[in-house]
C-alpha cells in the first residue's frame, strides 16, 4: 500500500507540468494537472477535507486528501482557486493554467466564526475509539457559544453544563465533580496551578477567553501525569501566538473588556502572544438598591501571555505568564471574618503564574519536555479605618520542576515523567497599618512541604477490539520546618484548652511523611465499529487543602498542607460506560456509571471561626465520603442543529465522626455534602440560521441542593432561636433557568481587515427566581421580639433575566 | 477608521447609556439579590427542656426560666415548666434551692446566693417526670471597666425619621488575653399618658387619652442583639467602634439609655456567637451552616437528651446615658397624627416587660 501510494506520487510529480489529452466529445482537449495542498496555520499541518473548487473556464471541485493534497485536471484559462471549509476562513488564489502548476492554502481559523461543526482534531467516532472516559474537550469555539452571564464567555460556568459536575449555586466559587469539593480539582492553565478560578468572587472565572486554545476535563480515567487533587483535572492550554502575522482581536462587554494582540517577533522563529481583560464594573453598583452595596467596588485585570520561540524544527520553548488581580470593596463589615470592627472591608486577591517549557523531539517517536512553573497566589483583607486599620495577608508559592518523556509508536503510546514541588504557605499575617491602630500584629507559623512524583503511562492497542491504557503513580509528600507542632493531652478533643506542649522543627527537618501508589486504568473493548465498552480506576492523593467551613469559599480562605494532624486526602473512583454512535457519527451516546470513595475529605468543628486560626487542628475533622452516580449524555455533532441533552443522577454523602461535644448531633451519621444535587438535566442546543447568525440556548434543571432546617425553636434571653439539628436532611426548591444567544458573525469571506460581530444573550430567560438558599430568621428590628414569628425566606442571587450584550472584533 | 470610530462611539453610548436603555437597569437586579418568603412546611418537633438563667456579681434574686422547645412556626405562648427543683450551687459548698415563682420562672431569693468573681457556679434541675440535669461549671470572670460611649450623626432616607444616632464604644481591654464581652442596652422613656384610645366613627376619628396614674417608664431593650467582642486580635489595646444600635431622630428629647457590660467565659462567648450567627443568618453564600448551638447543661439521668440554653455567670458593670438629640440640625417629622383629647381618669402603670413604676438606674 505504501509503495503504491508513493508510485502515485512520483508519477503525479511527473506529470505536474506536462499536459494529459482527454476525448471530450470527441474532441481531443489538453488538460493541465494542477496540484496543491492545503495546510492548517499556523502548525502547518496537512488540512484534509478541505472543499477546493477552480472557478474559469469550466467549474470543477475536489477536496483535499488524508495528506492535504489536491489534484485538479483544468484545460487552458485563468481560473481563481478556491479553498474552503466551515470555520475558517476562506483562501482564493487566481492561477492561469497552464503556467501555474501549483497551489498551496494555509487555512486560517476563523475564531469568531463560531461554528457548530468540529472541523477540528477531535473526530466524532472518537468518542467510541478513544481509550477515554469521563473526559470532555472543550474547544473555545464550542464554549464561545454558550450563552453567557452578562456577556462573558467563561470556562468554569461552560463546564458546569456537562454531567457530573455541580455547585453549591449561582455565583459560588469553584465547581463540585462527582462528589469531590472545589479544592479537589487541579485546575492547570499551561501547567501551572490556579487556585481561584473566579473573578468578582465567582461571576466570572480567571480563564480570557480570547487567548485559549482549549479545555480539558477530566472527571473520570485520569492519566497517571496528573497528581495532586483528588477529583477533577481541568487543564487549559493556552492559544500559540501566531508565527506568520500580526493580530489583533478583542471585544467590548458590559462587565469586562478584551484586547489580545498575538504576532512573529521574528517570523516563524518567535511569535509572542498578549492578551488583557479589565473590568469596569463599578458603575453597577450605582445601580445597586440595597445600601449595604453602597459603596461596594469590584474589579478586576488579567494578562495571559505566551511566548514561543522554535529555533528548529527539534526544538521549541515556550513561556506562559499569566497575572490576575482581584479588588472587592465591601462598604460594612459584612463579610470581615476578622472580629474588628469595620466601615469597610477591601478584599483583593492576586494570581501569579509563570510556565517555561522546553520541548524537544529526540526523533519523530521519542519526544521530552522540561517544565518549571512557579505559582504564587495571594489574597489581602484590608480595613482602612483609622482605629482599626490592618492588613491581613497570605499566600500560596508553588515551585515545580519536571520532566516528562514521550514514546509514540505504532500501537504503543508512553508517557513517563518525574515530578518535584515546593510548597510555601503562609496562612495569615495579621498588621495593623496605622500608629494609631489598635490591632495587635500576628502571624501564623508558615507552612512548608515537598512533593515529589514518578509516573508511567502506557497506552496500548492490544488488538482491533482491545485498548488498554494503565499507568501507575507513585507520589511522597514531606511537611517541612521550620514548624511548632501542638502536643495534646492524650485521649482528649484537641482543643486550645488540651494543648500539652510542643515540638519545635528547625528549619528543612521532617516533620512527616506521607505517600502512596496511585494506579489509573483505562481499558476500552470495541463490540461493534460504533459501539464500546469502557472502564476504568484511579486514585489520586491530595496533600493541600482549601480549609473553609462555609457554603461557599471565600477567595481568602486559607490553603493548608498535610501536617502532623491533617492527612491527605485521597479519591478512589471506579468508572464504566458503554459508547455508542448512531447515523455516521451524526449522534453520540453514552452512558457513565461511577462510584468514588473519599478519604480524609474535612469538616469543621461547628461554629469556629477558621481565619487566624493559630491551631487548625483543633477545628478541622476528618471523615470520608461516598459519591455514586450514573451519567447520560445524547450529543449531536453536525449539521444545522447541534448540541446535546444529558441527565445525571449523582449521590454524595460524607460520614465525620467528632470528638467535640458541639457536633454531637451530626457525628456519625452519613449527610448529604452541601452541593448534592441528586437530578440534574442540561440541554445545550445550537442553530446555524445562516452564515453569519446563529442561535443559542441552554436549559437547566436540578434538584435544589440540600440545606438544614430548624426542627423546633426556643426562647432565650428574649430571642426566638432556630434550633438545627440533622445536617442537610432537608433540601431547597429545585433549580430550571432557561439562556438564549444569539451571534453574528463576520463574513467568512469579507476581505475587509477589520472585521466585527456581536454576541447577544439573555441569561435566565423566564426570569425564575431560583433559591440560592433558604433560611430562618427571627430577628425583625420593627416589632418587639416577643411578639415575632420565625419566617423562612427565600434568597435568589439572579433573581431576574439578565440580558447582555458584547461587541467582538480582530484586525 | 472612521467606520469604526463610529461603531465605537455608537457601542459607548449603548453601554454607558447615552440612550437610556433599560436593560442597563436591569443589572441592578442582579446587585440587589432577591428575598422572599418561604414555606418549607416542617412539621416535626419533640419538646426539649430549654434552660436560660444567669447569675452575677451584683445583688439577687437571680432567675432560671425553665421551658420546652416548640415547632418553629407555633406562635403561641411559651410552655413552661412548672413544679421543677432548681438549686445553684458554686464551688465553695454554697447550695441554695430556688423558689418556684410559676409560668417556668425560678428564682433565688433577694438575700440569698450572690455570685462572686473567681468562683465556679452550676445549676441542677429535677423535673416533675423525674429528669435530672446539670450544667458544667461556669467561672465569673471579671469585667473590663466601661469605656469611652459615644454617637454619630446619619441622616436616613426614610419617611418617618430623618436621621438616626449610631452608638459605639470602645473599651480598654485589660491585658489578660481570652476575655470576651457582652452588651445590652434598654431605653426607658417616661410617660405621661398610661392609655391611648382611637376610635374611628362615622364622624370621624376621636382620640383620647388618660394621663399615668403612678410615674411609669415605657422600656425598650435592643431584644435579639447580641453585642459581642473578644480580644483576640486586640488583647491590651483598646476595642474600637462596638456598634451598639441606633436612636431615632424622632424627637429633640434626651434619650435615656442604661448600657451593661458582661464578662464571659469563652463557652458563653461561643453560645452567643452561635446563637448570633443562627438568628442572624442571611442566607447569603458565605453564611456559616446551621447547626445546632450547644449549651452548657446536660441531662444527667438520660445522657442522650438535647437540652438547649444555658446557665451563664458574669460580672456586670452598668451605665447610664443620657444622649441629647437637641442639636440644631432639620426638626424630626412629628409623631403626634391625631388631635388628642385628656381625659380626667388616669390609667395604671401595669409592670411587664413593656413597662414599669420604678426609677430606672441613673435616671
Amino acid at each position: 500500500m505504501a509503495l503504491r501510494s508513493t508510485i502515485y506520487f512520483f508519477i503525479l510529480l511527473l506529470t505536474a507540468s506536462y499536459p494529459i489529452y482527454a476525448q471530450i466529445n470527441g474532441v481531443l482537449t489538453a488538460r493541465y494537472v494542477v496540484t496543491g495542498r492545503v495546510l492548517h496555520f499556523p502548525e502547518k499541518t496537512p488540512f484534509a477535507g478541505v472543499t477546493i473548487v477552480a472557478r474559469g473556464p469550466e467549474r470543477i471541485a475536489t477536496t483535499t486528501k488524508a495528506d492535504g493534497t489536491f489534484r485538479l485536471e483544468l484545460v487552458r484559462g485563468k481560473y481563481s482557486i478556491v479553498a474552503r471549509i466551515l470555520g475558517y476562513f476562506t483562501e482564493e488564489t487566481p492561477i492561469l493554467v497552464p503556467e501555474d502548476n501549483e497551489v498551496e492554502f494555509l487555512l486560517r481559523e476563523n475564531a469568531l466564526l463560531l461554528q457548530e461543526v468540529q472541523v477540528s482534531e477531535t473526530k466524532a467516532e472518537q468518542n467510541v475509539s478513544k481509550v477515554e472516559i469521563g473526559v470532555a474537550k472543550l474547544t473555545i469555539k464550542s464554549i464561545k457559544k454558550i450563552p453567557a452571564v452578562l456577556g462573558e464567555v467563561d470556562v468554569m460556568r461552560s463546564l458546569q453544563l456537562l454531567p457530573g459536575v455541580s455547585s453549591v449555586g449561582e455565583g459560588a466559587t469553584g465547581i463540585n465533580v462527582r462528589g469531590g469539593g472545589i479544592d479537589q480539582n487541579l485546575i492547570l492553565v499551561d501547567e501551572a496551578p490556579v487556585y481561584n478560578s473566579s473573578h468578582l468572587m465567582g461571576l466570572f472565572s480567571v480563564f480570557n477567553p480570547d487567548a485559549l486554545k482549549d479545555v480539558t476535563f477530566y472527571r473520570g480515567g485520569i492519566p497517571a501525569q496528573f497528581g495532586g487533587r483528588a477529583s477533577s483535572v481541568i487543564e487549559v492550554k493556552v492559544k500559540e501566538p501566531d508565527a506568520e502575522k500580526w493580530k489583533v482581536q478583542g471585544g467590548l462587554g458590559l462587565v469586562a473588556s478584551r484586547l489580545m494582540v498575538d504576532g512573529p517577533i521574528v517570523k516563524n522563529k518567535m511569535a509572542l502572544l498578549v492578551a488583557t481583560r479589565a473590568s469596569f464594573s463599578d458603575y453597577l453598583f450605582r445601580f445597586a438598591k440595597a445600601a449595604s452595596l453602597k459603596g461596594s467596588k469590584a474589579n478586576f485585570y488579567d494578562i495571559t501571555s505566551k511566548l514561543a520561540i522554535k529555533p528548529s524544527t527539534k526544538n521549541q520553548i515556550y513561556i506562559t505568564f499569566y497575572q490576575g488581580k482581584d479588588v472587592f470593596k465591601i462598604a460594612g463589615d459584612s463579610l470581615a471574618r476578622t472580629e474588628v470592627n469595620a466601615t469597610s472591608s477591601v478584599f483583593d486577591w492576586q494570581t501569579r503564574n509563570l510556565t517555561a517549557r522546553w520541548n524537544h523531539a529526540f526523533s519523530e517517536k521519542l519526544f521530552a519536555n522540561l517544565t518549571g512553573v512557579y505559582s504564587r497566589y495571594a489574597p489581602t483583607i484590608t480595613n482602612p479605618d483609622s482605629a482599626n486599620a490592618f492588613e491581613l495577608k497570605s499566600g500560596v508559592t508553588y515551585k515545580n520542576l519536571k520532566l516528562d518523556i514521550g514514546y509514540v509508536a505504532g500501537k504503543h503510546k508512553i508517557d513517563a515523567g518525574v515530578s518535584g514541588i515546593r510548597y510555601d504557605i503562609q496562612p495569615g499575617d495579621l498588621r495593623p497599618t496605622l500608629a494609631s491602630s489598635n490591632i495587635n500584629p500576628l502571624t501564623l507559623q508558615q507552612e512548608h512541604g515537598i512533593e515529589a512524583a514518578a509516573y508511567w503511562n502506557h497506552e496500548i492497542e492490544v488488538s482491533k477490539q482491545l485498548s488498554v491504557m494503565y499507568g501507575l503513580r507513585y507520589s511522597w509528600f514531606g511537611a517541612l520546618g521550620p514548624y511548632r507542632v501542638n502536643e495534646y493531652e492524650p485521649n482528649v478533643a484537641r482543643d486550645v484548652t488540651t494543648i500539652s506542649g510542643g515540638v519545635t522543627y528547625a528549619s528543612g527537618k521532617i516533620i512527616k511523611t506521607y505517600g502512596g501508589l496511585e494506579p489509573r486504568l483505562v481499558a476500552r473493548l470495541n463490540v461493534s465499529p460504533t459501539t464500546s465498552l469502557k472502564f476504568s480506576f484511579n486514585r489520586m492523593y491530595q496533600y493541600m487543602q482549601l480549609i473553609s467551613n462555609t457554603t461557599a469559599a471565600l477567595p481568602t480562605d486559607r490553603w493548608k498542607l498535610s501536617d502532623a494532624f491533617l492527612k491527605p486526602q485521597i479519591g478512589d473512583q471506579i468508572s464504566l460506560g458503554v459508547f455508542k454512535n448512531w447515523q455516521k457519527d451524526t449522534y453520540e451516546t453514552s452512558l457513565e456509571l461511577y462510584y468514588k470513595r473519599l478519604t480524609n475529605v474535612a469538616d469543621y468543628r461547628n461554629g469556629t471561626n477558621l481565619t487566624l486560626l493559630e491551631a487548625p487542628e483543633t477545628a478541622i475533622l476528618q471523615g470520608t465520603g461516598r459519591s455514586y452516580g450514573a451519567e447520560v449524555l445524547v450529543r449531536k455533532n453536525t449539521g444545522f442543529l447541534t448540541g446535546w441533552f444529558s441527565y445525571t443522577f449523582a449521590q454524595t454523602e460524607y460520614l465525620i465522626d467528632s470528638p467535640y461535644p458541639e457536633d454531637k448531633y451530626r457525628s456519625g451519621i452519613y449527610f448529604p455534602a452541601n452541593f448534592n444535587k441528586p437530578h440534574t438535566i442540561n440541554l445545550v442546543l445550537n442553530y446555524r440560521i445562516s452564515r453569519r447568525t446563529s442561535w443559542s440556548m441552554n436549559w437547566v434543571y436540578s434538584t435544589g441542593r440540600p440545606i438544614t432546617y430548624p426542627i423546633d425553636k426556643y426562647f432565650v434571653d428574649n430571642v426566638y432561636v432556630p434550633n438545627y439539628t440533622l445536617r442537610n436532611q432537608a433540601k431547597i426548591p429545585d433549580y430550571h433557568r432557561l439562556d438564549i444567544g444569539l451571534t453574528v458573525d463576520p463574513l467568512p469571506t469579507t476581505k475587509r481587515k477589520w472585521q466585527s460581530g456581536w454576541a447577544f444573550s439573555v441569561y435566565n430567560l423566564y426570569a425564575r427566581q431560583n433559591a440560592y438558599s433558604i433560611f430562618f430568621r427571627t430577628k425583625n428590628d420593627n416589632v418587639l421580639q416577643f411578639y415575632n414569628k420565625v419566617n423562612a425566606y427565600k434568597l435568589s442571587i439572579f433573581g431576574t433575566l439578565i440580558p447582555s450584550i458584547t461587541y467582538n472584533f480582530t484586525y | 477608521m472612521r467606520r469604526l470610530k463610529n461603531t465605537m462611539g455608537r457601542l459607548l453610548e449603548i453601554i454607558f447609556g447615552g440612550k437610556r436603555l433599560g436593560w442597563v437597569a436591569m443589572i441592578a437586579f442582579l446587585l440587589s439579590q432577591c428575598v422572599t418568603n418561604y414555606d418549607p412546611k416542617i412539621t416535626e418537633n419533640t419538646p426539649k427542656l430549654v434552660v436560660d438563667g444567669l447569675i452575677t456579681n451584683q445583688p439577687g434574686p437571680y432567675k432560671i426560666r425553665l421551658q420546652y422547645s416548640y415547632p418553629y412556626t407555633n406562635q403561641t405562648s411559651v410552655s413552661a415548666i412548672g413544679g421543677a427543683t432548681v438549686t445553684i450551687s458554686d464551688d465553695q459548698g454554697t447550695v441554695e434551692k430556688l423558689i418556684d415563682r410559676g409560668q417556668g420562672l425560678y428564682e433565688t431569693s433577694a438575700t440569698g446566693i450572690r455570685g462572686i468573681v473567681g468562683r465556679k457556679y452550676q445549676i441542677s434541675i429535677k423535673t416533675p417526670d423525674g429528669k435530672t440535669y446539670v450544667s458544667t461549671p461556669e467561672m465569673l470572670k471579671a469585667v473590663a471597666e466601661f469605656g469611652k460611649f459615644y454617637t454619630e450623626y446619619q441622616e436616613v432616607n426614610s419617611l418617618t425619621v430623618k436621621g438616626q444616632f449610631n452608638m459605639f464604644l470602645d473599651v480598654k481591654d485589660p491585658g489578660t488575653p481570652n476575655d470576651y464581652y457582652r452588651w445590652k442596652w434598654t431605653h426607658y422613656e417616661q410617660l405621661e399618658y398610661c392609655l391611648q384610645t382611637v376610635t374611628t366613627t362615622p364622624a370621624g376619628i376621636i382620640a383620647t387619652r388618660n394621663k399615668c396614674c403612678d410615674p411609669c417608664w415605657k422600656i425598650e431593650a435592643c431584644n435579639g442583639c447580641i453585642l459581642l467582642a473578644n480580644d483576640r486580635l486586640t488583647n491590651g489595646q483598646t476595642i474600637t467602634r462596638v456598634p451598639l444600635g441606633k436612636i431615632p431622630y424622632d424627637d429633640i428629647s434626651t434619650y435615656f439609655v442604661l448600657l451593661e457590660q458582661y464578662s464571659l467565659t469563652q463557652e458563653a462567648y461561643l453560645f452567643w456567637k452561635g446563637i448570633d450567627s443562627q438568628i442572624n443568618n442571611s442566607g447569603g453564600i458565605f453564611d456559616l451552616p446551621a447547626a445546632t448551638v450547644i449549651g452548657n447543661v446536660a441531662c444527667t439521668s438520660h445522657p442522650e437528651e438535647q437540652v438547649l440554653g444555658y446557665f451563664g455567670a458574669s460580672s456586670v458593670v452598668y451605665k447610664s446615658i443620657h444622649v441629647p438629640r437637641n442639636t440644631p440640625r432639620a426638626q424630626p417629622y412629628n409623631k403626634e397624627f391625631y388631635n388628642w383629647s385628656d381625659l380626667i381618669t388616669c390609667y395604671r402603670c401595669q409592670e411587664g416587660p413593656y413597662r414599669t413604676q420604678k426609677t430606672p438606674t441613673g435616671w
